[in-house]
């Protein structure tokens, strides 16, 4: 039976499956991280964002030999409830979510913002989040969110 | 939370059939609930449900006490307080509302009330979740639930106390007086007890409210940015499989032979279903059934539709039945008399498109079909139409169906119409297991609804004192006479048609709604109907106030005099934007639109930039205010408003739904480009004008509806562009300009 390795948030996976499995039905339906959402299945929506070697991939087309000795952080890996990532807790603090249905995607792609660009311009944050869709438009308050962590961070 | 894993349906059920009356303290309640009486029969055949949907549109009924319809209110043997409601939670912030209403008229805390939502089995089947109507029509009933169970914990404690009700007061589920206190879990210890909901029992006073009208922080938000909170399509039952739905390549196509025979033999397959037009495959995980349904064979005979997204509008008009008027009782007028005279009387023609709902999450559910009975969890606005609609087509008991309502991952009138829950369950039946089906982005924006298309004729003109002489208002549509309904199923297009419901004295108007024939079946998006009124409504005044010589602002004023909290909400947003107009051609212009929806009277002002050689929009600035009545949550509020315009102007500046030959032309995301990040306003200014003594009016859908009407007044202040056509794309701004609109490619 096949069997590939993935690393997920800093811990090693083995996944019943071939690599040329889906990553994203891999973590929702393999590893129960359903924290990652599918919205089209084409990397238009950006609702799939995971962070591969902390750049933002759309984990609905790559397939896990795409990752392979590649370090993955979902939505889980960055924090939870109890101890959110301040990106989180910003999120959080602005009242970002609506449905929240795209928001693990969004969050994603705006650590990967931070983590490259600390104090982001608003034409730098227009870049790195338009191609993430929120059909609820909480786009204003994404990026009040984003402004706050980055002011926490500098 | 976990992933809800099916138990026995049975033991499930008899445990929480009796939770309405089990330990503790009930009261029980009845809700609005929806008459059924309008239902058309659900079509045997699939392929009419995939595309054209069923229809569970009725009207509203409150039922008399002693209906077997309970919803209950209760305290625990723990003392917290459980409100069970099939009203759904999809980011607008209800449940955060509810729990603010019962512990205000309650007096426990917030975090000691636990809203249950969706769950056919222990709830009511209130109204559905859309048209702005669950704080409306079931916040009062839930306040005089809670408020009757507080005068009965009161009465409780002062017989167990010795102390009379008038000397006890209630502070987080205390009651305390002379001779000591009792808590709420005291006081329902050992109980098992119930009563009906008392109207006699009074409410408190809103000028003491000290937990309704604050701006809490909604309760859904740490596992809405954790990645925790759970969806229809998180859902995992035990054994479950994946379905996929074999398609036509356009709308009412029909089925004329389906061949699994080699994607049978692929890996993971375990079965297929086909039943009429309706075909299906199964296999254990995603990516095989999504490999497997590539290789299945399927002919089809197509309709042959010959309508497009550009001749729609003509059809419309050429199809239309003898109209509906829509005048109130001894409102109508001769506007056609009043105009023959007026010099200067026009016709204004505005085409509005179809739209398509498209949220993120795809429709979805898990099936599971058995002998002693279905389980159903799906994204849905409305759980008992799922469970209704799901039950006829398994030819089932509904009791026999429970319906777990699952957080929908965005919904906006897309998740009413029962479609992904029967599929699943036809599957499920034929297959003898669970069976989950996500529908792809493909399928969510072919067949599914759309906010039907809109062609709106407006003949008015002024009199010599420059107030409007007539009104003449044709509404062209195809909307809610789905196909296989017996009877019309309600008329959205209708809502805000009517000039009454913002300018009351307005005389000699005439209002008519035609149905035409639709080739996309059309449903509710937002708030559909009032979004292409108000845009045909609001132009066409600001068109008249520039031919009296007025500005927008006094213009309406001389038609608000008797709709004084429309003008008080009018003036707060003007005086927000810092609303200095200049019709012309300075690229910056400011533009006022009304409206008047779920009680709810709202006024919204656009701050624009229109580049007038490249016919670039830009939206610089928003500014709303609202007076919603008591209003519960005035955070939820702000955001509501804020979500309503962004997505409004998503499809004012790109949205359009293209098609030719039954087929959508642009049916992905990238292609139908809703806006993104870069394309939102960097402000929105957002004022409540609340007034607690006034009933609760809705949120959701007032601050879409403006919208459209204060962008298009907004573009003709900056440019002079006046706009009849939405979206308002570049090409059609410089086409009202006058300029060249060669497109690139001709």
């Amino acid at each position: 039976m096949a069997e590939t390795k993935i690393t997920i948030n800093g811990q090693e996976h083995t996944v019943p499956v071939s690599d040329d499995a889906t990553l994203l039905w891999v973590l929702r339906d393999d590893l129960k991280m359903k924290g990652t959402k599918y919205g089209c299945g084409m990397t238009e929506c950006g609702a799939c964002t995971v962070l591969i070697d902390g750049k933002p991939g759309r984990a609905c087309v790559t397939p896990l030999s795409a990752v392979a000795g590649k370090e993955v952080t979902t939505i889980e890996g960055l924090g939870d409830e109890e101890n959110p990532h301040p990106l989180q807790q910003a999120w959080i603090e602005a009242g970002a979510p609506q449905c929240g249905y795209c928001q693990s995607g969004q969050i994603l792609a705006a650590k990967a913002l931070l983590d490259s660009n600390p104090n982001p311009t608003d034409e730098d944050i227009d870049e790195a989040m338009s191609s993430n869709i929120c059909r609820c438009g909480t786009y204003t308050r994404i990026r009040q969110a984003i402004k706050a962590a980055a002011g926490q961070q500098s | 939370m976990a992933t809800r894993i099916t138990e026995s349906s049975l033991s499930r059920r008899s445990l929480l059939k009796a939770s309405g009356a089990a330990a503790g303290l009930a009261i029980a309640f009845r809700v609005p609930v929806r008459a059924r009486q309008a239902t058309p029969e659900p079509s045997p055949d699939l392929g009419v449900v995939n595309s054209r949907g069923i229809d569970y549109n009725g009207s509203i009924v409150f039922h008399p006490l002693g209906n077997e319809v309970d919803a209950y209110l209760t305290i625990g043997e723990d003392g917290k307080v459980t409100l069970k409601t099939s009203k759904m939670e999809f980011g607008q912030g209800i449940r955060t509302g509810f729990m603010q209403i019962v512990a205000e008229e309650l007096d426990v805390d917030v975090e000691d009330v636990i809203v249950d939502m969706g769950q056919t089995d222990v709830a009511a089947p209130e109204f559905g979740t859309f048209g702005s109507l669950s704080t409306q029509m079931s916040g009062p009933v839930f306040r005089q639930a809670a408020a009757t169970m507080r005068a009965w914990v009161l009465e409780l404690a002062a017989e167990d106390l010795g102390d009379s009700v008038d000397e006890l007061t209630i502070e987080s589920g205390v009651i305390t007086g002379p001779s000591g206190s009792r808590t709420f879990a005291e006081l329902a210890s050992g109980k098992a007890s119930e009563r009906e909901i008392s109207q006699e029992v009074a409410l408190k006073d809103p000028a003491d409210y000290k937990i309704v009208g604050q701006p809490l922080p909604r309760v859904d938000l740490a596992a809405k940015a954790t990645g925790k909170q759970v969806y229809g399509i998180d859902v995992e039952v035990e054994g479950m499989v994946y379905g996929k739905v074999v398609r036509p390549p356009s709308l009412d196509a029909t089925l004329d032979s389906v061949d699994f025979s080699e994607a049978e033999s692929m890996p993971g397959v375990v079965g297929t279903v086909h039943e009429g037009n309706f075909a299906a495959i199964v296999a254990e995980r995603k990516d095989q059934v999504e490999a497997a349904i590539k290789a299945v064979k399927a002919s089809w005979t197509e309709s042959g539709s010959t309508i497009t997204s550009e001749t729609i509008f003509d059809v419309l008009k050429e199809t239309a039945d003898d109209g509906q008027p829509l005048d109130e009782e001894g409102t109508a007028g001769d506007p056609d008399a009043a105009l023959a005279n007026v010099e200067g009387a026009e016709t204004y023609t505005y085409l509005l498109p179809y739209l398509s709902h498209s949220p993120i999450e795809p429709k979805s559910a898990v099936v599971d079909v058995r002998e002693d009975g279905v389980d159903v969890w799906v994204s849905t606005q409305d759980p008992f139409s799922s469970r209704a609609a799901v039950a006829k087509h398994l030819g089932r008991d509904e009791s026999e169906v429970i319906v777990h309502g699952m957080h929908p991952g965005g919904a906006f009138g897309s998740k009413i119409v029962p479609q992904v829950e029967i599929e699943a369950a036809t599957i499920s039946k034929g297959v003898g297991r669970p069976v989950k089906l996500i529908w792809d982005r493909i399928e969510e924006f072919m067949f599914g609804q759309f906010r039907p298309a809109m062609r709106i004729e407006i003949t008015a003109g002024l009199d010599e004192n420059n107030a409007i002489a007539g009104w003449r208002y044709d509404a062209y549509t195809g909307g809610y006479y789905p196909e296989g309904a017996k009877v019309p199923t309600g008329s959205a297009s209708d809502w805000s048609a009517n000039i009454h419901e913002i300018y009351p004295d307005v005389a000699e108007t005439k209002t008519t709604l035609y149905n035409g024939v639709t080739p996309l079946p059309p449903y509710f998006w937002r708030v559909n109907g009032a979004t292409s009124n108000t845009f045909a409504r609001e132009s066409t005044i600001d068109i008249l106030a520039e031919k009296a010589g007025m500005d927008p602002v006094s213009f309406r004023d001389t038609m608000l005099e008797n709709n004084p909290r429309l003008a008080a909400v009018m003036h707060a947003a003007v005086d927000s934007a810092g609303w200095t107009p200049g019709v012309g051609s300075t690229g910056e212009g400011f533009g006022l639109a009304l409206g008047f929806d779920a009680n709810t009277y709202i006024a919204q002002v656009a701050k624009v930039e229109v580049d007038a050689e490249t016919g670039e929009l830009k939206i610089v600035q928003f500014d709303v205010a609202l007076d919603p009545g008591l209003a519960v949550n005035p955070e939820a509020i702000k955001h509501q408003i804020e979500g309503g315009v962004v997505q409004s102007l998503s499809a004012v500046l790109r949205e359009e739904v293209k098609f030719e030959n039954g087929k959508l032309t642009n049916g992905t995301f990238s292609q139908y480009a809703p806006i993104l990040m870069r394309d939102a306003p960097p402000v929105i200014n957002v004022t409540i004008l609340s007034d607690p003594t006034q009933p609760m009016g809705g949120i959701g859908e007032p601050g879409v509806a403006p919208v459209i009407g204060a962008v298009a007044n907004a573009v003709y202040d900056a440019v002079g562009a006046r706009m009849f056509r939405a979206p308002f794309t570049p090409e059609r701004i410089l086409a009202a300009l006058g300029k060249n609109t060669a497109t690139p490619e001709s």
